[in-house]
């Protein structure tokens, strides 16, 4: 018996495939039974997977540095879908530069992921969130904040010097 | 008469000197001018390249464009999207008999890149039917064949010269037994042949121990020598295409062991990674001085005959045996290479350890040995191994795939600062 059903995927132009296989094993070791769609996979089989499976979790991995955009692709399509609602996190290089990771994480966030993993403690991070997600359910999880770095430059809503 | 990319290798070769390139893309026009054209001033036996971006290489040529307009960036240059003029203007002045420049493109279906470089005046690219499918695509090795059949001859037909390397030492870039990558690319190099392309170069990715490593590249040029006799051909080394070492101490030490590797072995051409690799898109900076420290680690080695190699002879011998196996077991399947190519993936006669991809089998594993080696711990239905058992071996751990990935560059990140030798440079 498996304690929960997670899909895996990646955004369609990404073919990196040792991210998967990784994932893959440690979603299993960790209690999941995994839908491992591939490399490039399309938008269109990810909704219709999510649809008909209802997994409890869907975990996107990209690394090519286009991940935060197709992230945002796959966000759209999910919420225009009905009956597509589901606990969902992306991971890895998600765009050209490391130093863009604070940003995606917050705009992904913002966007509905229910957390994003990306930086060196990446992996531990997530089996922390799957256990947490197993014993309380992942749409329960609160994501820390993501981080404002002050060079990021973001205007502070509601707050107000005095 | 040869293009310019094997005009210039073979008058490199020649003069005893080590061709170097990089690996790299940009998105903007103007980025990639200024790469090109700090690669091209460089004082050193250099190659320049396109490096296509993802969103091309799986046929979307609107999405590059738009997320440039957005401000973002792409992982590559965006050959087919950008005007031609653009690209004309990209390469006027630099590209020539002195300055060739390649695409490297990763296209299952490779006809709208193929037809833009050759409008534009590029006649030397890289791919493969099985290379460029199996680890770049979701789409069916069969489609990805007839696609690439049309490519060669649209190349042979409409530049003079036309180049293809072929991607097959590459693969998946790491935990592949050298016999597949070897035989991958001598098979891609009859595919290309078959249709009508006479110039063509045989890659292979640096391995996890340099003997094997030097074996298996004098087993490569064995057996393309066998195949290719009509054929201009070279053999072009990658520096390390797995998980790369995170410190820079540990990158620029591989950097520097695959030029080392690629003279020893008598390899023409580098294609060279930065110290930037295991974490973005390197900088054009970090690409110039990747080729030279590549280059200059090149002229501190000679070619290394195989009789002064005892070392390597052993994994020489087994590679050329297992290679050639595999190439002719392929080769009797059918008369048409790609027919070949497909049935043999069907069958299992070739099967790359941990791809994903439909139309690979799977049922093959790679380790690595007590010496290091990349050796196969799963046969499958190859057809080499003889009496070996074929069972699938015990369930592979997260933790131990990750190792075996982590395997080189954590061997180099460990390094202890050099100190410098008697005679060694700086
Ligand atoms: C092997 C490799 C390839 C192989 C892939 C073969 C295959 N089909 O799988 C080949 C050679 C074909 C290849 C091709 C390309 N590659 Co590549 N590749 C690599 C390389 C060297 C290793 C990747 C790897 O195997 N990692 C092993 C796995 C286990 O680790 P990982 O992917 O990093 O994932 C870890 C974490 O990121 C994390 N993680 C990942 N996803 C997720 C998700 C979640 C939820 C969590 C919790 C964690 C997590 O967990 C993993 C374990 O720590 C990396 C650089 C590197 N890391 O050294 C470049 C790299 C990923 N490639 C890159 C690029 C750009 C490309 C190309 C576009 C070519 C190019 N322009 O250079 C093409 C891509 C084609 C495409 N359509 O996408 C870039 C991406 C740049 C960026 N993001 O800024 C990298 C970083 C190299 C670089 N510095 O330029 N590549």
């Amino acid at each position: 018996m498996s304690d929960f059903r997670a899909v895996l995927c990646t955004v369609e132009s990404d073919s990196h495939m040792w991210n998967l296989v990784y994932l893959q094993l440690l979603l299993e070791e960790n209690g999941g039974d995994v839908v491992n769609l591939g490399a490039c996979t399309p938008v269109r089989d990810v909704v219709e997977k999510v649809r008909s499976g209802r997994p409890d979790l869907l975990v996107l991995s990209s690394v090519n540095g286009h991940g935060a955009h197709g992230a945002r692709v796959l966000r759209a399509a999910l919420q225009a879908a009905s009956g597509a609602a589901v606990p969902s996190v992306a991971g890895g290089k998600l765009t050209t530069a490391e130093s863009d990771n604070d940003r995606v994480r917050r705009e992904l966030l913002a966007a509905g992921w229910t957390d994003v993993f990306t930086g060196d403690d990446a992996v531990p991070r997530f089996v922390r969130f799957l256990d947490a997600g197993k014993a309380r359910g992942f749409d329960r999880w609160h994501a820390p904040e993501a981080v404002v770095a002050p060079w990021d430059d973001v205007p502070l809503v509601g707050t107000e010097v005095r | 008469m040869p293009g310019h990319l094997d005009t210039f290798v073979a008058a490199q070769r020649d003069a005893g000197r080590l061709v170097v390139q990089p690996r790299m893309g940009f998105g903007p026009v103007a980025t990639m001018r200024d790469g090109l054209e700090r690669v091209a001033a460089l004082d050193v036996p250099v190659v320049g390249t396109l490096t296509l971006d993802s969103y091309t290489r799986v046929g979307d040529h609107v999405t590059p464009l738009e997320r440039l307009a957005a401000g973002e960036e792409v992982n590559g240059y965006p050959l087919v999207s950008h005007p031609p003029d653009a690209t004309r203007e990209l390469l006027a002045g630099l590209l020539g008999p002195e300055f060739p420049v390649q695409v490297r493109h990763g296209t299952a279906l490779p006809q709208a890149v193929i037809r833009r470089s050759v409008a534009v005046g590029l006649d030397a690219t890289e791919g493969g039917p099985v290379s460029y499918c199996l680890p770049y695509s979701r789409l069916p090795l069969a489609v990805a064949v007839d696609a690439w059949a049309e490519s060669c001859r649209v190349l042979a037909g409409e530049s003079e010269h036309g180049h293809v390397e072929s991607f097959g030492g590459c693969l998946l870039g790491q935990l592949c037994p050298p016999s597949l990558l070897v035989a991958v690319a001598v098979l891609e190099a009859l595919f290309f042949r078959q249709h009508g392309v006479r110039h063509v170069s045989l890659s292979y990715a640096q391995g996890t121990l340099a003997e094997q490593d030097r074996g298996a590249i004098r087993a490569l040029r064995l057996l393309a020598a066998e195949h290719l006799a009509d054929m201009t051909w070279h053999v072009v080394l990658y520096t390390y295409m797995g998980m790369f070492p995170r410190t820079p101490r540990g990158a620029t030490a591989l950097i520097a062991d695959s030029a080392r590797l690629a003279r020893h072995a008598g390899c023409e051409r580098l294609i060279v990674k930065t110290v930037s690799e295991a974490w973005q898109i390197p900088s054009v900076q970090e690409n110039v001085g990747a080729l030279l420290l590549a280059s200059d680690a090149a002229q501190g080695s000679d070619l290394l005959a195989a009789d002064d190699d005892p070392d390597a002879r052993g994994f020489q011998d087994e590679v050329l045996a297992e290679a050639r196996l595999l190439v002719d077991t392929v080769l009797d399947l059918d008369a048409d290479v790609g027919r070949a190519l497909v049935r043999a993936f069907e069958r299992g006669l070739l099967d790359i350890p941990f791809c994903l991809h439909a139309d690979n089998r799977g049922a093959t594993r790679c380790a690595i040995d007590d010496r290091g080696a990349l050796v196969w711990s799963q046969l499958g239905m190859l057809p080499i191994g003889g009496a070996r058992s074929r069972s699938a071996g015990p369930e592979l751990r997260s933790d131990q795939l990750f190792a075996m990935l982590d395997h080189v560059a954590s061997r180099y990140d460990s390094l202890q600062p050099a100190t410098p030798r008697r005679g060694a440079p700086r």
